[in-house]
């Protein structure tokens, strides 16, 4: 991804330069993409509702059975990863490429929490016999949270890949577009 | 503080109270909860009050959208 050089020297710690309608933070790539996520989410999320109108009493079983806790813990997990994301961007900006690689691994830590913590739904839920075809209520489920899991693994990689770049030099305080267009994603 | 340190307390306050008010069926508040964090991590973490206007109004008018007909579908008769 190539940046546009003067919002890399212009930009503030704690804020990214104002862009151009083109040129939102971390490229227009990546909230294509970001839309297209909120959309397909979206349209899952309204897919949901029809069938929970249809299947009312499958539905509310199927909510029975979710593991609630775990689903506040996943919430809370990812919250601090993109605080922790969002804080490395701003290190970085400011120059210090140290703090930043902390707070990017912390972020990455947080990815790994979440996904050990959903395998372990995942786990429960094939233990008691729960599968794709369960019903209309899991087969959702497993296609909305399974796309979910996917791109948190996704970003886990790029996060890491941005986490070697920092290591190596490759992005620092004049150099860091693809760590925020990487962010970008990850907060999705 | 920062301000990503007041959002992320904000945002757990928020995740914590939708999580409490779910168990009593509440189900528009938690609706408006998740849209507001959603708002919330898109203008501060994603820097979108940085961006063009066209960009949150963009992703405040899906959000809005999608939300909405979820609430609609989930309450009318």
């Amino acid at each position: 991804m190539t940046a546009p050089a003067e919002s890399e020297t212009s930009a503030k710690p704690d804020e990214a330069p104002s862009l151009a309608l083109f040129e939102p933070p971390g490229g227009i790539l990546v909230w294509i993409i970001v839309f297209l996520e909120v959309l397909t989410f979206g349209a899952g999320f309204v897919v949901f509702a029809v069938e929970g109108r249809a299947h009312a009493e499958e539905f509310a079983l199927g909510r029975a059975l979710l593991n609630q806790p775990i689903a506040l813990a996943n919430t809370l997990i990812l919250l601090t990863g993109g605080w922790c994301m969002a804080n490395g961007i701003v290190a970085l900006r400011s120059g210090g490429e140290h703090l930043a690689g902390r707070w990017i691994a912390a972020a990455i830590g947080t990815g790994f929490a979440f996904l050990a913590l959903k395998g372990f739904e995942y786990a429960e839920k094939l233990q008691a016999g729960i599968g794709l075809g369960e019903d209309t209520f899991f087969t959702l489920y497993w296609l909305l949270t399974g796309v979910h899991f996917l791109h948190v693994l996704a970003a886990i990689v790029i996060l890491t890949v941005i986490w070697f770049g920092i290591r190596r030099g490759k992005y620092h305080g004049g150099s860091f577009y693809d760590v925020e267009s990487s962010g970008i994603f990850w907060h999705m | 503080m920062n301000r990503n340190t007041h959002v992320w307390l904000a945002l757990l306050g928020l995740s914590v109270a939708s999580f409490v008010i779910s168990g009593h069926a509440v189900g528009s508040l938690v609706l408006a909860a998740a849209g507001l964090k959603a708002a919330m991590v898109a203008w501060q973490f994603m820097e979108l009050r940085t961006a063009h206007l066209a960009w949150p109004v963009g992703l405040a008018t899906l959000l809005v959208v999608a939300l909405g007909l979820v609430y609609l579908i989930g309450t009318n008769p």
